[in-house]
């Protein structure tokens, strides 16, 4: 990582849990990083983040990729900025999110994200919270069924982006 | 030179255009859109000041709102035909779609040298 990424937090789970929460993020970097090496106790490949504790259906996420020569887009709202890369295989699949202007209460919150899955999905995200809150609170998870929670070893760590 | 692959969620398009008079494509969010919300992206330029080398640039942009079918994603990549060392950076709309709005953000970061 550059100089300029500073990790403020890390959790990797010793027991399956639904989701991981950082709190109390403080508001002094531009942009935020979370990276996530994450596996499924079942066949969902979908997680997703939720902020500052907004349960509504306040989001929306899209992609576009390929898997084995074919090309695959789409755009979701929802109750979560949803990803793809949570693996079911033996691999812990990661995922990259960049925040924009997390703390930037002029503008609602977008991020992006690049997907590798060890089972051949490449793809690129871009969502959105449509809230214009700077964000202090972030759940990552699977947040759907009990039998699609996060494993033990599933990590989660948030960079803070330093301002200039 | 610069070259895109792009979708609205629906369909994937590439383009490629050379001799253009600005690098890269870059997608923001339009008047359409509600006052707070707005495009954004990476965008990373390799070498810049390597006199040795074109300048390359590589950038993940995009626009979303929370209805679907309003969302964008464009990958881009752009060539600077120039050794030169690189120490200015303007950002602009295409001619004729308009200015940047208030509150319109750009940062600036530099990677340093391992």
């Amino acid at each position: 990582m550059p100089a300029t990424y500073n990790a403020i937090a890390t959790t990797t789970l010793t027991a399956t849990a639904a989701s991981i929460s950082f709190t109390s993020i403080t508001s002094s970097y531009t942009d935020l990083v979370v990276v996530v090496k994450a596996k499924s106790a079942g066949n969902n490949t979908t997680f997703g983040l939720k902020f500052n504790g907004d349960t509504g259906s306040n989001y929306g996420s899209g992609y576009m990729g390929g898997q084995n020569g074919s090309t695959l887009t789409t755009f979701n709202s929802g109750t979560s900025a949803s990803f793809n890369a949570q693996s079911q295989s033996s691999e812990f699949a990661p995922n990259v999110i960049h925040i924009l202007n997390y703390a930037n209460t002029n503008m609602q919150k977008l991020m992006f994200s690049e997907v590798n899955q060890p089972n051949g999905y490449t793809l690129q995200y871009c969502a959105i919270w449509s809230n214009t809150s700077a964000i202090t609170t972030i759940d990552v998870g699977n947040f759907d069924s009990a039998g699609n929670h996060w494993v033990t070893g599933t990590s989660v760590t948030i960079y803070g982006i330093a301002k200039a | 030179m610069r070259m895109y692959i792009f979708t609205d969620g629906t369909t994937i398009q590439t383009i490629e255009d050379i001799n253009t008079d600005a690098m890269g494509y870059f997608s923001v969010a339009n008047s359409s859109r509600t006052a707070n919300n707005f495009g954004g992206g990476i965008i990373n330029i390799l070498d810049y000041k390597n006199t040795s080398k074109n300048k390359s640039v590589l950038a993940r942009t995009g626009r979303a709102q929370q209805a679907s079918g309003t969302t964008g994603i464009l990958m881009s990549a752009g060539q600077w035909a120039s050794t030169s060392a690189v120490d200015t950076i303007t950002f602009g709309m295409f001619a004729g779609e308009g200015n940047f709005v208030t509150n319109t953000t750009f940062a600036l970061y530099g990677i340093k040298t391992a």
